[in-house]
């Protein structure tokens, strides 16, 4: 029975998955988006089948097996968009530093103004993070995976829609800083929309998201009993 | 060759819908072939072989060696980091110290890119426990979501641009 279960939920994710890509090939658009589309999907089945989540565990624990091998192969673009760095190394540094604190100081206030809970208020310090670290840092953090994913990715859909027409707004029309500001704050989605602003930005976008990874992990567990 | 992918792989991760065809000319310091149309689509994967699909499955047996290593050594350490962030520093450094030539990893970190969404989304399920909480408080959830983006690409792109003004760079 749990074994059932377990292909059932590896079936059902898997299957939306395929959907999705059909469906964001046809009609692109955030909603069509293979995450928002596939978790949408995969949660209203397991829900309609009555699967609840812990029938679905072991199946997570399955699916997400390469989630490691994937974010260790982030150092790929780094690699290759390395002397893009080194050249800007101190305004790329800067501003993906003051930016990555500047938006987590922001929303861990804002949530706690607002009176969330302890958890919720952790998840969203580190929405700016890509997904795969994300959720392993949420664990270190107290935070709820979940929630995490979710923020990240509204986060991920903010910076696309509102992250050039804000950065024209602001004056900043550099493509290293627009590319950088897209890396940092909006990670992978953020990335694509870089790039297609300019070459030179989908590049430093890739480092930015990969670096700000790395500094929001080393950053997050010591800031956050401070804030 | 060895350029191939930068863009492009990081532009299909987290469910970036298709881009268009890239801008044309590269400059110096970006990395050389990336001036390539960048399309992302599944089509667009080659068809494998059965010696791709060999190598593929070793390069990510590679990947996950070092994922593993990356979680020893932080438990060894006692740094508060995630596993695989450590293993994705070891790598660069493996890299940037020439012990592992790039096309080492050429094919699975194209894979891993195209599909990086498939391996969150397990993750996201969980939202199943939490919608009505998160459907309650969406609105302000919302709010915090985007004053934050908006304090954070403005922090970063005035900063960066500031800077690199004063260093008289583009």
């Amino acid at each position: 029975m749990k074994l059932a279960l377990t292909l059932y939920g590896i079936a059902v994710t898997t299957a939306m998955y395929a959907v999705s890509r059909r469906l964001s090939r046809r009609w692109p658009s955030p909603f069509t988006s293979p995450v928002f589309f596939t978790t949408l999907a995969t949660v209203l089945v397991l829900a309609l089948s009555r699967v609840h989540l812990s029938d679905y565990a072991q199946a997570k624990e399955i699916l997400t097996f390469l989630l490691g091998p994937a974010t260790v192969a982030l150092a790929l673009p780094l690699y290759r968009n390395r002397r893009l760095l080194t050249a800007n190394l101190v305004p790329a540094l800067a501003g993906l530093i003051a930016g990555a604190i500047g938006t987590m100081v922001t929303a861990v206030a804002l949530a706690k103004a607002l009176g969330f809970s302890r958890t919720i208020v952790a998840s969203i310090s580190i929405k700016s993070v890509t997904a795969p670290v994300a959720v392993e840092l949420a664990g270190i953090i107290q935070a709820d995976p979940a929630l995490t994913v979710a923020f990240v990715i509204v986060t991920g859909m903010v910076g696309v829609m509102l992250g050039p027409w804000l950065l024209d707004r602001a004056g900043i029309r550099s493509p290293l800083a627009r590319g950088l500001a897209l890396g940092t704050i909006s990670h992978g989605q953020g990335t694509a929309q870089a790039a297609l602003e300019s070459e030179l930005s989908g590049a430093i976008a890739s480092i930015a998201l990969g670096i700000a990874a790395v500094f929001t992990s080393l950053a997050a567990p010591r800031l956050l009993p401070y804030l | 060759m060895f350029g191939g992918k930068s863009v492009s792989e990081v532009a299909a991760l987290e469910g970036a819908a298709q881009i268009g065809s890239g801008p044309a000319s590269s400059g110096g310091l970006i990395a050389p072939a990336a001036a390539e149309p960048f399309v992302v689509s599944p089509r667009a994967a080659p068809r494998l072989s059965a010696m791709d699909c060999v190598l593929l499955i070793l390069e990510l047996g590679g990947l996950w060696a070092l994922n593993q290593v990356g979680y020893l050594l932080v438990a060894r350490m006692h740094v508060p980091l995630p596993g695989n962030v450590a293993g994705m520093l070891l790598l660069f450094t493996l890299l940037c110290t020439g012990v592992v030539p790039v096309r080492l990893f050429e094919r699975s970190s194209a894979l891993l890119g195209r599909h990086l969404p498939f391996f969150f989304v397990p993750f996201a399920v969980g939202l199943m426990d939490l919608g009505g909480q998160i459907v309650s408080q969406g609105w302000m959830l919302l709010l915090v979501l985007v004053a934050s983006a908006a304090v954070g690409l403005c922090v970063t792109g005035w900063v960066a641009q500031l800077l690199s003004r004063v260093k008289g760079q583009p």
